[in-house]
This record gives structure tokens, sequence and C-alpha cells, in this order.
């Protein structure tokens, strides 16, 4: 076994969680279309795209379309971000110029708050909310 | 958070196998192998993205199996310095608190890159947040929001034998760990910045 290239390039979650759902519709068809025995996969195969996939359910990743992210780069395109910070923005979908201020480095140097107001705003029109988590906890 | 890697390895198909589309068994194979474990100095393996190159099988002379080189990418888990995750605390000590996602248990924040106003509470076992009078607690399970710091990964060496029935397993270092921090504005229980649509600007507590 030889690594030739531990980084050819960066998946966004959404596209990882695109994969393992296509993968999935693959086996569940090849099972369909011949023996049960055929079908079955590795445990350790099973175990890790379903985490995987709930993981990233529940993740920004389980509510986006392609169509969202182009939108998304294609509105941010004027704007100075680093490849690694539009790429986090589309896996956490940052809600308030606090969580953006994580993502984005040195923000109050680069952007002044008008700048980082409208961000927030592309940010909000474009990528759709995640998805509410399933319990509520102390219901405030 | 997730990479592409590219990998050339030799696989074997078994006869049992040849009934299948060669892509299909390679991609059996593939997986078998690599899902779910961790590569040295890679990172977590999840699933064979696509192939790249197939060789021509070479037959083994004495179970009959393919021999097949093959190039291929892994989608592979290894989150970047700075990379902004979420995750769930699993457990607290007074090093510190464990995080884990769904499918990866070592991700660790020491204490001293949490908020600085954090104490332990040795009693109930959780970390508390002392920020202007109010206490937030990080509880068990809770969504917590992180920076990933530094990763380390430790090659595994098999168990020497008169070693094996002894000692117990969960004593090895994992082969990949993440250690992070929280500790800046925006970071930590993520219950704590979330802005509702109708209200402006309130910290949720």
């Amino acid at each position: 076994m030889k690594v030739l290239n531990p980084r050819v390039g960066m998946l966004s979650n959404y596209e990882v969680l695109q994969h393992i759902i296509a993968t999935k519709e693959r086996y569940a068809a090849a099972h369909l279309a011949s023996s049960a025995a055929a079908a079955m996969k590795a445990e350790n195969l099973e175990t890790v795209m379903r985490e995987v996939k709930d993981y990233l359910s529940h993740t920004a990743a389980g509510t986006q379309s392609a169509a969202d992210i182009d939108n998304f780069m294609t509105a941010m395109s004027s704007h100075a971000l680093e490849k690694a910070e539009l790429l986090q923005i589309i896996n956490e979908r940052p809600d308030s110029i606090a969580e953006l201020d994580c993502i984005i480095e040195e923000m109050d140097a680069r952007f002044d708050e008008n700048t980082q107001a409208e961000l927030l705003d592309i940010v909000k029109k474009w990528l759709p909310a995640k998805p509410k988590e399933p319990e509520q906890v102390n219901g405030d | 958070m997730f990479i592409l890697s590219s990998f050339v390895d030799l696989v074997v198909i078994d006869p049992e196998d040849f009934s299948k589309r060669t892509v299909d068994a390679l991609e059996d194979q593939i997986n078998k192998k690599y899902a779910n474990k961790v590569v040295y100095n890679v990172g977590l393996c999840i699933c064979l993205f696509d192939i790249l190159k197939v060789s021509e099988g070479m037959i083994d002379h004495g179970s009959g199996s393919a021999h097949v080189n093959v190039e291929f990418r892994l989608v592979v888990f290894r989150p970047f310095k700075g990379e902004i995750m979420t995750g769930r605390i699993s457990s607290s000590s007074m090093h510190g608190i464990n995080v884990r996602t769904d499918f990866f248990e070592d991700i660790f924040i020491p204490h001293t890159s949490l908020f600085d106003d954090s104490s332990f509470d040795v009693k109930e076992n959780v970390w508390i947040w002392n920020n202007d009078g109010n206490e937030f607690y990080m509880d068990k399970n809770e969504l917590i929001r992180f920076r990933i710091e530094e990763e380390a990964f430790e090659d595994q060496l098999p168990i020497p034998p008169h070693m094996q029935d002894d000692r117990v397993e969960a004593e090895r270092k994992p082969p990949y760990r993440l250690i992070a921090s929280a500790q800046q504005a925006g970071m930590g229980l993520v219950s704590w910045w979330t802005e509702d649509e109708e209200e402006d600007g309130e910290e949720g507590g």
C-alpha cells in the first residue's frame, strides 16, 4: 500500500453526504438486482457510513443543495475570502457575527462593520438554515 | 473536515467474487480494508471515492485469486489546523473535556484551552464557565463548537505475545487524536451563542 497524495483536495460536508447517499442507493439497487449474500457489505463500512451520514445530516450539509452552494460562491466572489474560510462557512453556516469571527481570521482588521454585516447577510440569504435539533433542551 | 487522498494498493479478488463486476469487487475489497480505519499520517478513512486506474489481473497459481494493482481515492476525515467543528461532549475530567462526533471519538479540549473563567465541579464532573456572574454548565451530550489546534498520529505496534493477556487494550493511545480549543467568542456550547431570528443579539442560556 502506498499513499500517492495524502491531500488531493478538500471536500465539503455536502459533497461527502451526497457521495454516501449515492453509494447507499447504488448498493440498495444492487441488492434488489442480485442475491442478498452478494449485497452484504463489510461491517466497518456500514458502521462508518451510517455514523458519518447521521452526523452530517444534522449539520448545515443536511439542508443544502448544489444550487445553494453555487449561488453562495457567486455572491461571495467579490469579497476577499480564503478557500478554507469559504469551505468552513459552507460547512458550519454561521448564524451570528461572533461565529463568523471564529471562521474568518482577523475579521476586524480585514473588513469593517458594514462589510461584516453584508457577509452575514449573504450567508443567511443563500445558505439554508441548519436542520433543527430534534430535542429542545429547557425549551427557551 | 474531509479531504480526498489517493492511494495505490494491490487488491486481491477471490474466485467466488468473479461473478461481480470488476469495479464492484474492487470497491468491496478496498472498502473492507480501509473503511473506518486510520492510516498513519493520512487520517480516518471513510469510504472509496473513485477508482483511477486498474491494472491487468495476475492470477495466483495457488488459490486462483486475481491480484490487481489499483489506484484509487478515498474520502478521509482530517480537519486542518484552525478548522471550526461541532461535536458532542462525551465526558469531562479535571484535565479537560472529551468531545466526540458520531464517527470519531478522540477529540480532547485541555482545560487550559477553555475560557479563562472556567472551573471544574468535581461532584458533578462538569466544567462551568463563569461569565459576569452567570454560570454556564458544559453538560454531557451538549453540542459544543471548537477549533482544531493539533493532531497526533500514533503508530500502533502489535502487542508482544507476553503482554497480550494482562495488559488492558484501553491503555493503548488512539491512532489518531485531535487536540482542540474553545476560548473565543462564538465557541463553547452552541446554545450559548444562538440568536433566534426574532430576538436580537441575546445570548441563549
